[in-house]
């Protein structure tokens, strides 16, 4: 019998792209919790994590066929698809105006994650222990872009208006950040 | 937009924090640039990073129903069910009479030992022996199913690359070490995967055998061993961990059988170039 389980994610998007449930059912397995998680760290809300979270793995279903693997590896790319809806959903609630009275991320909490356990569990806190790590060692100003940016869902001209820095500015700490959480994660694949 | 201009824009391309018009702009750029592409891949794999910061929660069981129910329900789904038919049949015939094979032997050969073991041991020894090789026959047809299983997904795999009309198509040169030999290299329409076609070639021996390599900037890596029927027939799937665009060349090159080399140890019997996208 085919075992799912055993396929690589692109071998599962591929299948996903032709209509096979089962291998959306195992990609979802894999990814639901990171999804969810990011979700429910950038809405702080439960209720529309779940929900973008569903939306998420729909549009998946429905656009599998769009990956593409010079855009990144199947984990990447499905990550920054994800994080690209969360945005919207941020985006469309700051239209409403209905979270003016939020509270930005000024830090990441570093509680170790204690709501599920897994054999993988050790080894994904080892991965977030060393991404949080990265992000405490980059100066004030280039970790506050970066956050802004992936975590409030800013772009960088909404990011240089709110700190009231000329855009190049923002731009620069962007690029120095990035470039430095990439020296600090040494290249390490994220898969 | 030039190289320039998108290797600024690209960290902020992969937080997702450009307008949409800055993000049109490079992604427009990366689709004719392979270099940016390979810059943006490291860009996003930082980005990917970034996501496992977040406190990891694990979403309900319903979320799970509700999301493959909704999928279930969608047009797609229906689509692929027509499509699949002959992949479901083939399933049942396999999986399907196998399991209720195995089951009702076993079944039978329980009522049978009880029935006899009331007057006769001896042959209910005789009957558990029968029961084993059963057994073992069962197994070894389940693997035989398993291996075809396999061989199918993988012929689907590559009808799915044939039939696309986006693929790239790479004609192989022989070096002369081999003479006759010739091949092809079928790129699948998004540069992830290929498949590897040669002909003309030696039938593999427990000796020796073909491995397919990719290059760039002269750094091979294996992709995997060709094997070579009878005819000189030989097909590989490609499904290298970078898109096969983002190497230079294409080498098969004949090879002790074991250990596998870490690197060619000859010329190419066969070798081309591939074209960036």
């Amino acid at each position: 019998m085919l075992n799912y389980n055993d396929l690589r994610d692109e071998q599962l998007i591929t299948l996903i792209a032709h209509g096979e449930k089962e291998a959306l059912e195992v990609f979802y397995n894999r990814y639901a919790a990171p999804v969810f998680s990011l979700a429910k760290y950038m809405l702080r809300e439960n209720g529309t994590a779940e929900e973008v979270t569903q939306d998420i793995f729909l549009n998946l279903w429905l656009k599998a066929s769009s990956y593409n693997p010079q855009r990144g590896t199947p984990r990447a790319w499905f990550m920054s698809v994800a994080h690209h809806r969360i945005i919207d959903v941020i985006k469309s609630r700051k239209r409403a105006a209905q979270s003016t009275n939020q509270v930005p991320h000024e830090l990441l909490d570093l509680y170790p994650s204690s709501h599920i356990s897994t054999e993988e569990e050790a080894h994904r806190n080892l991965d977030r222990e060393q991404i949080i790590t990265a992000l405490a060692s980059l100066p004030e100003e280039q970790r506050e872009v970066i956050i802004l940016a992936y975590f409030e869902g800013y772009s960088q001209s909404e990011i240089a208006s709110k700190l009231g820095q000329p855009l190049g500015t923002v731009k620069t700490r962007v690029r120095l950040a990035m470039q430095k959480l990439r020296a600090a994660l040494k290249y390490r694949e994220v898969e | 937009m030039d190289c320039k201009e998108a290797e600024e824009l690209l960290p902020a391309y992969a937080l997702n924090a450009l307008s949409p018009q800055e993000a049109a702009s490079v992604e427009a750029h990366l689709d004719t640039c392979p270099w940016c592409a390979a810059l943006f891949l490291e860009h996003v794999q930082v980005a990917a990073a970034l996501a496992q910061a977040a406190e990891r929660f694990q979403p309900p069981q319903r979320l799970k129903d509700i999301t493959l129910r909704a999928v279930r329900g969608h047009p797609r789904q229906r689509e692929r069910s027509r499509r699949s038919f002959l992949w479901k049949g083939w399933r049942s015939l396999t999986a399907g009479h196998l399991a209720v094979g195995t089951a009702s032997i076993a079944v039978l050969l329980i009522v049978i030992g009880l029935v006899l073991g009331l007057r006769m041991s001896n042959e209910i020894d005789d009957l558990r022996q029968e029961n084993l090789e059963l057994v073992t026959q069962v197994s070894q047809l389940a693997e035989d199913e398993e291996k075809l299983t396999d061989m199918f997904i993988e012929q689907r795999f590559v009808s799915y690359v044939i039939a696309s009309p986006d693929k790239q198509v790479l004609p192989l040169q022989g070096s002369g070490t081999v003479p006759g030999a010739q091949g092809m290299l079928l790129v699948a329409a998004r540069g992830g995967t290929g498949i590897l076609m040669a002909r003309g070639l030696e039938p593999s021996s427990g000796d020796e055998a073909y491995y397919v390599w990719l290059r760039k900037d002269g750094q091979p890596v294996t992709v995997g061993r060709l094997s070579v029927d009878e005819e000189g027939w030989g097909v590989l799937t490609l499904w290298p961990d970078q898109p096969i665009t983002l190497f230079q060349q294409v080498w098969v090159t004949a090879e002790p059988a074991a250990p596998e080399s870490p690197s060619p140890t000859g010329r190419p019997v066969l070798w081309g170039t591939i074209a960036p996208r």
